[in-house]
């Protein structure tokens, strides 16, 4: 039975022995190095390109419908071709009842002017009416302080407003503009948040960070809406939402009396299936890049095993000397292959220490919000550096294999006949 | 009647050399008991190293019987092979030492193959090396030590775990005639002691001190004389 003493000697003088051969080792170790360097950059990046582009996804509304009105495109139960349908706020309230939604939203887009309270200082903005589930439909978040509009702003309609951090920059010169007075319609109004910036994924009516909302009830009572733009609704099973489409489109055609297949007489844009699209994108990069990053550690792997042979061709009269002093092939085996560990895990720990260091210096940079959006910020997460120690362990398991059982068929009297 | 130690039964080695195959072992027939000296003699070529390769277990033989110590060693497992291997002490022409290894280091390798425990193989290493006039020496490398040292440090390694059998191979082949005389002079020490000593040689006056001389030409014993 081997004690631990010898166990430990059987780990360390492998070890010890090749740093007795490390010059030439050194390329090898810097090989695995870069190679372990170049995966887990390759890896972090998809990670945080994966993360920013779910988190963009899910602020563009990714189990989101967006519906709008359209004109017939043939006659229909006694109506001729050619009806306009815009939607109606009984439209809506029709499709925020049905089962495949979980919240609805109007979306009235209107263009005008409005001036702030410092200096009257004014914009030309999309004005966009919309109701209280807006924000949860959009998956929108707010900066610190501010809020969305409540159910009792539009039961009570009033005159409050949420506005894009970019408009609230050009207006008042800073985002930090919750309380101040915005003149909209003619009208003051209360701003009670502002947009954070994010990401535009799958956007209409222009960029988010320029906008500003107002309640639909308000806008109603001050400009007399009577069509509800687009309508939003939000689903509660974004993955199947073909059959949401289907089933909302013949609730909406048995209400207006049109061909439910009759797809120019309302239109949606399913940015339900667009975010899972894209996702499927953002998945692909990231096993291209995993696959690049890999067949990186690979060619790093097959050096490792050829300076490895190399060494046990040059080492074939001490290894046969050590035959011939009672060593058994398996632990002329386990000792090249020990070697090999040492050698493999020694370059991956440095390439995966150098990766941390990288990220953490890219994550300092002042990279543009827009660029950090959508790029995310590289790190290299646990599971991460765990998959990739897994991928080392695997590439030290090939690179050492075969040199391991060249050296364990070596003949002892090899070393006397290289003598 | 008890079996010698090393009983060989008619044991060819045949070598492929250039396309062609070459007999350096031709139906050897030999027996050593335990506590012999015997020195292996003759021309380069006659097969005499080839002979002392199997009798260590470091080659196998293409045909025949070669039995060690009651085993018969063509049917032996590599790890019965290897433990074969340590009941045996080598001590060769070149040295053959780790050239990144201390002396001590050196003399206590057979010792970590015998699943010795590592500051015990140091203290043993230790003894040893002392026994051979090298208790000074011990953490010097080979390179910095003379041929004689070193075939002292050989020596101490091939004793170190207590063998029964000694192979010498040209032992001062490569030494002076005062070291040369010194080693010998060591290894018939350690024969007195009751060790099996077989020197492999090709100079007659380090022949004629053996108890026993067997002369080899062409791959076969031609002379086998006891004093």
């Amino acid at each position: 039975m081997i004690s631990l003493a010898n166990a430990w000697a059987e780990v360390t003088e492998p070890c010890r022995e090749a740093w007795a051969v490390r010059r030439r080792l050194l390329p090898v170790v810097l090989g695995i190095c870069f190679g372990t360097l170049g995966l887990s950059v390759l890896l972090a990046f998809g990670d945080g390109f994966a993360a920013a582009m779910d988190q963009a996804l899910q602020r563009a509304g990714d189990a989101m419908l967006r519906w709008s009105g359209g004109v017939t495109s043939r006659a229909h139960g006694g109506q001729p071709a050619g009806r306009a349908l815009p939607l109606l706020p009984a439209d809506l309230e029709r499709v925020a009842a049905a089962r495949e939604v979980v919240a609805a939203s109007p979306d009235a887009q209107i263009n005008g002017r409005v001036i702030a309270d410092v200096d009257e200082r004014s914009a030309n903005p999309l004005i966009s009416a919309v109701g209280a589930d807006w924000a949860f439909i959009r998956g929108v978040d707010l900066e610190t302080g501010g809020r969305f509009f409540s159910r009792t702003d539009e039961q009570e309609r009033r005159r409050v407003a949420v506005i894009g951090a970019t408009l609230a920059r050009q207006l008042y010169g800073t985002a930090d503009v919750v309380g101040r007075t915005l003149r909209v319609f003619d009208a003051p109004f209360q701003i009670v948040g502002v947009l954070s910036p994010r990401a535009q994924m799958m956007q209409y009516g222009g960029d988010d960070a320029l906008k500003v909302l107002v309640p639909f009830a308000t806008a109603q009572a001050i400009r007399g809406l009577r069509t509800c733009g687009y309508v939003l609704t939000r689903l509660r099973d974004p993955a199947n939402s073909s059959v949401a489409v289907t089933a909302l489109r013949a609730l909406l055609a048995a209400r207006n009396g049109f061909a439910p297949d009759d797809l120019a007489a309302v239109r949606v844009v399913d940015h339900a299936a667009q975010a899972g699209q894209i996702r499927g994108i953002v998945l692909g990069t990231r096993w291209f890049l995993a696959i690049l990053g890999v067949l990186g550690l690979l060619v790093a792997a097959l050096s490792v095993a050829n300076m490895m042979f190399v060494l046990v061709e040059e080492r074939v009269p001490e290894i046969g000397l050590r035959l011939a002093l009672g060593a058994t092939p398996a632990q002329i085996r386990r000792r090249q292959l020990l070697e090999t560990v040492a050698v493999v895990l020694l370059g991956g720990g440095i390439g995966l220490l150098l990766a941390a260091l990288l990220l953490a210096a890219l994550g300092q940079l002042p990279l543009p919000a827009d660029a950090r959006n959508y790029l995310g910020t590289p790190a290299l997460a646990p599971a991460t550096a765990a998959l990739i120690a897994s991928l080392l362990g695997l590439a030290a398991a090939f690179a050492g294999r075969y040199p391991a059982a060249r050296a364990a068929a070596v003949m002892p009297v090899e070393a006397l006949r290289h003598d | 009647m008890t079996e010698p130690l090393l009983r060989l039964s008619g044991v060819t080695k045949v070598y492929a050399k250039d396309g062609a195959e070459v007999a350096a072992l031709a139906g050897v027939d030999l027996d050593i008991d335990r506590g012999e000296y015997v020195a292996l003699t003759g021309p380069s070529g006659s097969g005499k190293s080839t002979l002392m390769h199997l009798l260590g277990c470091l080659d196998r033989p293409t045909a025949g019987s070669y039995r060690l110590a009651g085993a018969e060693v063509a049917t032996l497992s590599p790890d019965e092979l290897a433990a074969q291997r340590r009941k045996i002490g080598f001590v060769f022409q070149s040295f053959h030492l780790l050239p990144g290894a201390t002396a001590q280091a050196n003399a206590a390798l057979p010792l970590r193959y015998a699943g010795v425990p590592p500051h015990e193989r140091q203290d043993r290493a230790a003894a040893m090396l002392a026994r051979v006039g090298l208790g000074e020496r011990l953490r010097h490398l080979p390179r910095e030590l003379s041929g004689g040292q070193q075939q002292r440090v050989a020596i101490a390694r091939a004793l170190i775990a207590a063998p029964e059998l000694l192979l010498a191979d040209e032992p001062t082949g490569n030494l002076d005639s005062r070291s040369g005389t010194e080693i010998l002079a060591l290894l018939e020490e350690l024969w007195r002691e009751g060790r099996t000593l077989v020197v492999v040689t090709h100079d007659d006056r380090l022949a004629a001190r053996a108890r026993r001389v067997i002369r080899m030409l062409d791959g076969r014993i031609v002379a086998d004389e006891r004093r």
